[in-house]
């Protein structure tokens, strides 16, 4: 990881087309500009690490769960199925 | 292989919303760019369903012995609207013209009372390569990495 200390108003630049700017810094809160291509990903750290732990843990299932809850959502899904079609 | 959802009323034509169709074409084998967390080398996966309990989908890895269960989220939240961002459809070849598949991450982790799939992070797929990504949606903030899959 590079590690780069920011004053106010300062920047950094990402490549060719990535900028980051210090806008304000307010107690434990720091406010980021970003400039960067439209089609770039840009996403929350919290997100990302939330969705990588939900994929961990979703790995190898345990296979006698699988039946039993598929079977509970054949029953909740033609009583969807029955109202659309009676609306 | 033919996918099993419940057709949704309306079918948005602005490129960023996808919605899965029925009768869509599911790719046998997916390329996961990226592979799933933490096994980022996990690439390659054979999709099939699972016969024995449908509706649901199973992604076995071809290279290690590592598999999901999987459903079409649109099959319990009709309503589901996932916004993709074009970094995504761009990478993943998906041109405005290809209906891309979606389908979710069942969780069974912590017991039968609490099965969720991650609505916030899901598979989006080209139907014709099987090229595919764990997303991040754009608006992944109205949605639940745990969603409850029975309510």
């Amino acid at each position: 990881m590079l590690v780069l200390t920011r004053e106010v108003g300062e920047f950094m630049l990402i490549g060719d087309s990535i900028e980051i700017r210090v806008l304000r810094i307010d107690g434990q809160q720091v406010r980021l500009g970003i400039v960067a291509p439209r089609e770039s990903s840009i996403v929350r750290g919290e997100l990302i690490e939330d969705i990588r732990a939900e994929t961990t843990s979703a790995a190898r299932p345990e296979e006698h769960l699988i039946a039993n809850i598929a079977s509970q959502i054949k029953a909740k899904v033609s009583v969807i199925v029955v109202t659309v079609q009676s609306s | 292989m033919t996918g099993s959802a419940i057709r949704p009323d309306e079918v948005k034509a602005q490129r960023k919303m996808a919605q899965r169709s029925a009768g869509a074409a599911l790719p046998v084998i997916l390329e996961i760019i990226g592979g799933l967390p933490p096994f980022v080398n996990a690439v390659r996966f054979a999709l099939t369903p699972e016969t024995n309990a449908p509706p649901f989908f199973r992604i076995q890895c071809t290279t290690m012995d590592l598999s999901y269960i999987m459903i079409d989220p649109f099959i319990t939240v009709p309503e589901y609207s996932p916004e993709f961002s074009d970094y995504d459809l761009n990478a993943l070849g998906i041109s405005a013209d290809i209906q891309p598949i979606i389908l979710s991450i069942v969780n069974f982790s912590r017991g039968k009372e609490d099965v969720t799939i991650n609505l916030a992070g899901p598979l989006l797929i080209n139907p014709h390569t099987g090229r595919s990504r764990q997303v991040v949606l754009e608006n992944a903030t109205k949605y639940l990495t745990r969603h409850k899959l029975i309510s």
